[in-house]
């Protein structure tokens, strides 16, 4: 039988060529295991090959994305590639980034099993998170290159695995960082027998597992408070799915991966002009009917009015929040905070159903 | 920046910092079972502690809870 084909990844550095001063070396290739890779060949035996090594300088990826992703994937076409490693990057960060995109790349177009590792605290583990491509295994590793050879055989055992087309367990058990990914199995305990078990478990201060890990998210820096609101300018957001009639610009009412701006300018209410919901996580009944249930203009306008703030900002944002993925809601949030401070916005009120 | 939702207990979970509780999920600001007057007053409640919670220095993710009464509409 023939080995299975590893295509390997490495930075300008790890492929030989140069430290810091040859980061802008442009993407290329050399035959065969290369720098940490000779160590990783010898480590895979017989269960693989890497045939070819793709290396690129760390700034240079970030100028060229498409560039050489384009180029990995033409070597992976054209070598016949079965399987990606990558890395490890340890805590290097333009390097983990690489990592985490060659192999989203790979997985993507290609289906191939990529292999990587790097430090938990590497920026390339949030986007293999973010990702979330099941072909995709990222391995922790030290942050400095000491833990060579522990990240190197963890790298490995996982190839050979995948080599052997066998298939990869949990991350508790195979070591991987977990992709948030839940499987099906099947027990020979009922639920209700497991949870009670685990109880007993954490009422005994014994060790316990949990099945259903709850995402543990970052905290949010605390924007400071609005201090002077008689001169402030404030803006409405809504992830209600209140759009101009006719859905102008495509809305699909859930995973939505965009937003929109729409002018209420000339407007004292919500109900001064027609609107259409769409949003397909809640009933919108009552959100057509009056949509200042989600934009709730016709009381703003009044406290405006009031001069307790300075002004209303012309347009609202709006996303419809149905099933909003994580990290593309991330992005959205990102964006609409941007445009608000390019148009001198203070403050902001997010009204989510 | 203040969150209006009606699901403001989540919203604190998900680390959201100013978060203000609205009424119900398909109609956080309002109550349509209540008369329009009211129902706007009810909103403009809800309004003027979002816009409280705005003006307010919090640490963390910190509950702001309108005084409003509404209907299980």
């Amino acid at each position: 039988m023939s080995k299975v084909r590893v295509m390997h990844y490495v930075n300008q550095f790890f492929a030989g060529i140069g430290g810091e001063e040859k980061a802008d070396v442009p993407a290329g290739f050399l035959e065969g295991a290369v720098g940490p890779g000779k160590r990783l060949q010898a480590l895979l035996g017989d269960s693989a090959e890497i045939v070819v090594t793709v290396y690129c300088g760390d700034n240079y990826f970030s100028n060229h994305v498409d560039q050489t992703l384009a180029l990995i994937l033409k070597i992976a076409r054209e070598r016949d590639i079965k399987l990606v490693a990558a890395g490890p990057a340890f805590a290097s960060g333009r390097y983990g980034f690489v990592c985490a995109e060659a192999s989203h790349s790979v997985s993507g177009a290609l289906g191939l099993g990529c292999v990587t590792a790097m430090h938990p605290e590497n920026p390339g583990v949030e986007m293999y998170k973010q990702y979330k491509d099941r072909t995709v295994y990222a391995f922790p590793t030290t942050e400095v290159v000491s833990g060579m050879e522990e990240a190197l055989s963890k790298m490995a055992q996982c190839i050979s695995k995948l080599a052997a087309g066998s298939i990869m367990g949990p991350p508790t058990l195979e070591g991987y960082i977990p992709r948030g990914f839940r499987r099906d199995e099947v027990k020979s305990e009922s639920g209700a027998v497991r949870a009670v078990h685990m109880l007993l478990d954490k009422i005994s201060g014994r060790s316990f597992f949990t099945e259903i890990p709850v995402e543990q998210l970052e905290a949010i820096p605390v924007a400071p408070p609005v201090t002077d609101l008689k001169s402030a300018c404030l803006a409405l957001i809504t992830t209600s799915g209140v759009i101009p009639p006719g859905n102008p610009d495509g809305f699909r009412g859930y995973q939505d991966s965009k937003w929109g701006k729409y002018s209420i300018q000339k407007l004292d209410s919500m109900l001064d002009a027609e609107w259409d919901v769409i949003h397909g996580g809640y009933n919108t009944a009552f959100m057509k009917k009056n949509p200042n249930y989600g934009v709730p203009l016709d009381v703003c306008r009044e406290i405006e009015k009031e001069s307790v703030f300075a002004s209303l900002y012309p347009s609202f944002y709006v996303t419809p929040g149905a099933r909003g993925l994580l990290s593309v809601m991330h992005r959205l949030g990102r964006e609409i905070a941007l445009d608000m401070k390019e148009n001198g916005v203070d403050g902001a009120l997010l009204v989510s159903t | 920046m203040g969150f209006i939702t009606a699901m403001s207990s989540m919203a604190i979970q998900l680390k959201a910092n100013r978060v203000v509780t609205g009424t119900k999920i398909p109609h956080p600001c309002g109550d349509p079972n209540l008369s329009a007057e009211a129902d706007r007053a009810l909103r403009r409640t809800i309004m003027n502690c979002a816009l409280a919670s705005l003006q307010t220095d919090v640490k963390g993710p910190t509950m702001f809870s309108p005084d409003v009464t509404f209907t299980s509409g």
